[in-house]
């Protein structure tokens, strides 16, 4: 048994050691999600799906430094109970004078519908913010739970990324895809017949996201500043949007004087900005968008 | 909970420690310990369907007692059949009543009637027709008058729900496992050693070489219309590779968990791509299965002493039966039937004595690869639409980019087996100098660490 014990030890020893070395090569290259879920010392959050992910770059707004885009995606991130858990966990409750931006748009504010019985889903139960309780550096946990592969890829990954995306330690979420107009026009095409296929039929507005995302207004008003952003997508998109929820603007205007927020809805840049699919921006829209957004942050700043 | 997963290792390793340092030399607690981590096990994936396993544990327990203490042989045939009736029933709601059930509605339907019986929307409980066959091959053997009747209910039920072969197997004998589960547990090194080179190995077939052959497959059976001749084969030879590598995986880990708690399960694999023939084919895939049904089906019929037409009919019965048993689809029949075609040449045309391995092997690899096709299709118009294109209707091109390190992994892991092919299994290399072996056992950790693919994919075997 002594014997077998030691033997043991030393092949466990090296299984351990070469897991945690690979976890402390974990960073935005390996993965587009983790550093999300490492603690982040913030002065404010910016909250949304992807499109907020990768059209708002938190180191472009420097009149308010320190701000984390902490946006996923649609399936993982819309306004509910789930996220309102991981902003609280990952806000910095001991900064002062935060800035939270809260991105809407029809499609985090929407459900989706179960077919047979009619009732609402929450499809992010089962995703990673549900499936992640912890928020830390290494995160083992999600490590553990996401990371499904042999974690040596991990290190693979860190020195010869392999993917398109990055994360920054911020937040934003890079993309760096060919940008010609006939990829663009196609990847914009088939994002569009996607929508149309998929969300524009199984999803409904929905009045539980709508009453979670006046919870979190009410919440984050507690430790500083709050504006609401409708991030603008190409004009095909917008039509789709108005044409699934006709009264969204109209809501979200009225949700913001109930709540005494700002919000800014740019539609004029719809057509103006460049995006990688038409849904999201790409790099060179993401830092315009940003610029203008900083100065829309700076002018509500001074007024107040 | 799955063997390839973080949960399964916490879990092993926490029964391995309590099993040897808290409750050593406590033979009755360290049962009492196994049934409970059993049932948690079980409990892992639908917490409810417990109860049914608990009911052929009990129906099973009371008929082997009921055999032995029955001196008369028809009352012992009453006995018998009320146990295989009541077991194989739960078998057949949950497993084959909507086979039934829709293929009565299609008859119905052919003569011009509307006759159903409706269909039932319960899952199948996972690994059912494992532990039915196991809990079966107790009776007859008490029948049979080969196996004392257990009187120890917990450790008949410890002989049913041993988690390392509770969902997938192997199909375990009472003549090996019963007789385990009643001596005391002693601690064996080299067994214990063994068990977790077979955990490493298994480990390695399943997450480097079955997961990264299921994503191509799984790509290339998602869009049959659109693939070509070379992606139809490409995706046949690469199942091949994915149920072997899936299937024995699972049995390696299985019994590495259970060597690790010193006891030894029943060889499920003999390195079957190095087969000769389909007859030898089935000699050495899935023994425990197909021992079962040549100790329990074949050699009641009468076996091989019967006249030659009779001897082809229970190969007939057998490979059907076996067919079904994977699935209730008439794919899996007719991949049974397919089997038993090509045993039933084999018997009657010796062709194969003069001919080289060479040529034997690689040739029932194909003929082996050809018939999965029946096993992986959703249905028989799949099944008959990819074997006519990829014999008769030839197109070139491909929609599949070649991953040079897949096929690295491939050549790797076939030439550890062939030379280990007179071994236990592949990375039995006790014997080899220490330096090659330590290296061996670093390599294959090294390939799980670097080569294991996204997602962890359940058992291929889990739904049988």
């Amino acid at each position: 048994m002594k014997w077998f014990l030691y033997k043991l030890l030393v092949f466990g020893a090296i299984a351990l050691l070469t897991h945690v070395i690979a976890g402390y090569h974990m960073n935005g290259d390996t993965d587009t999600n983790y550093l999300r879920f490492t603690p982040q010392e913030n002065t404010g959050l910016i909250l949304g799906t992807s499109r907020a992910a990768q059209a708002i770059c938190p180191g472009d707004l420097d009149v308010h430094p320190g701000l984390f885009n902490a946006s996923f995606s649609m399936y993982t991130s819309p306004y509910g109970e789930v996220y309102f858990e991981y902003i609280k966990k990952q806000m910095n409750k001991r900064a002062k004078d935060q800035f939270f931006i809260f991105c809407v748009d029809p499609w985090s504010l929407s459900s989706s519908i179960d077919s047979l019985t009619g009732e609402e889903m929450f499809v992010e139960e089962n995703k990673l913010l549900a499936m992640t309780r912890s928020i830390s550096f290494p995160n083992w946990e999600f490590m553990i739970e996401q990371c499904a592969y042999g974690w040596g890829n991990i290190i693979r990954e860190h020195y010869r990324p392999t993917s398109s995306m990055f994360l920054h330690s911020n937040g934003w979420l890079e993309v760096n895809r060919l940008y010609d107009v006939v990829r663009v026009e196609k990847r914009r095409a088939n994002k569009l017949k996607g929508y149309k296929k998929d969300v524009f039929v199984s999803n409904r507005p929905s009045d539980y996201r709508k009453r979670e995302l006046r919870r979190m207004l009410q919440d984050m008003k507690g430790y500083g500043k709050v504006m609401m952003v409708r991030i603008p997508v190409h004009p095909d998109f917008f039509d789709l949007e108005q044409a699934f929820w006709p009264s969204f603007e109209n809501e979200m205007k009225q949700l913001a004087n109930e709540e005494g927020v700002f919000f800014w809805s740019p539609k004029e840049l719809n057509s103006e900005l460049p995006f990688n699919d038409g849904h999201h921006m790409n790099k060179e829209g993401s830092h315009r968008f940003s610029g203008l957004l900083n100065a829309k942050v700076d002018s509500l700043k001074k007024q107040s | 909970m799955l063997f390839n997963s973080f949960n399964y290792l916490v879990f092993l390793v926490s029964v391995w420690v309590v099993f040897w340092f808290v409750l050593k030399d406590k033979t009755k607690w360290q049962q009492l310990f196994l049934l409970l981590v059993s049932c948690y096990f079980y409990m892992f994936f639908i917490p409810k369907y417990i109860l049914i396993l608990g009911l052929t544990i009990a129906v099973d327990y009371w008929a082997g007692i009921a055999l032995e203490r029955q001196e008369s042989e028809r009352k012992r045939r009453v006995i018998l059949w009320t146990s295989v009736v009541v077991t194989c029933a739960i078998l057949f709601v949950f497993k084959y009543y909507n086979f039934f059930s829709e293929n009565i509605r299609f008859l119905s339907g052919y003569f011009g009637g509307e006759w159903s019986i409706g269909i039932l929307s319960w899952a199948l409980p996972i690994g059912l027709s494992f532990h039915t066959f196991q809990s079966l091959s107790y009776v007859f053997e008490v029948y049979y008058k080969r196996q004392a009747a257990e009187r120890n209910f917990l450790t008949y039920s410890l002989y049913v729900m041993y988690f390392p072969q509770l969902v997938a197997g192997p199909i375990e004998r009472p003549g090996n496992l019963l007789q385990q589960l009643n001596k005391p547990f002693s601690f064996d090194a080299s067994l214990a050693s063994d068990g977790l080179r077979m955990i490493l190995w298994g480990l390695f077939k399943k997450v480097v070489i079955a997961d990264a052959c299921a994503q191509i497959v799984n790509t290339i059976y998602s869009n049959v219309a659109g693939a070509s001749t070379l992606d139809l084969w490409y995706a046949a030879v690469l199942f091949s590779i994915q149920i072997y590598g899936d299937f024995s995986g699972y049995s390696d880990i299985a019994r590495g968990s259970s060597q690790l708690l010193g006891i030894r399960l029943i060889s499920n694999f003999q390195f079957p791509y190095f087969s000769k023939s389909i007859t030898e084919f089935w000699s050495r895939w899935h023994t425990s299965l197909s021992s079962w049904f040549r100790d329990y089906v074949y050699i009641p019929m009468g076996g091989n002493r019967v006249s030659s037409w009779k001897q082809s009919r229970n190969i007939l019965i057998v490979f059907v039966l076996s067919g079904f048993w994977h699935g209730a689809q008439w794919t899996f029949i007719v991949w049974g039937l397919v089997n038993a075609g090509f045993i039933l040449l084999e018997k009657s045309v010796s062709w194969g004595k003069r001919a080289e391995s060479a040529v034997l092997i690689p040739l029932t690899f194909l003929t082996t690869t050809c018939i999965w096709v029946f096993f992986r299709a959703e249905n028989m118009n799949q099944a008959w639409e990819q074997l006519y294109r990829m014999m008769f209707d030839i197109h070139g091109g491909t929609q599949i980019t070649q991953d040079i390190k897949l096929w690295l992994m491939i050549a790797f892991f076939f030439v550890l087996e062939w030379i280990q092919r007179s071994r236990v299994h592949g990375l039995d290399v006790q014997h080899w100098r220490p330096a090659y072996r330590y290296g061996m056992y670093m390599l294959v950790y090294l390939l799980v660490f670097f080569m294991a693919v996204y997602p962890a994919n359940q058992f291929i075997y889990f739904q049988f």
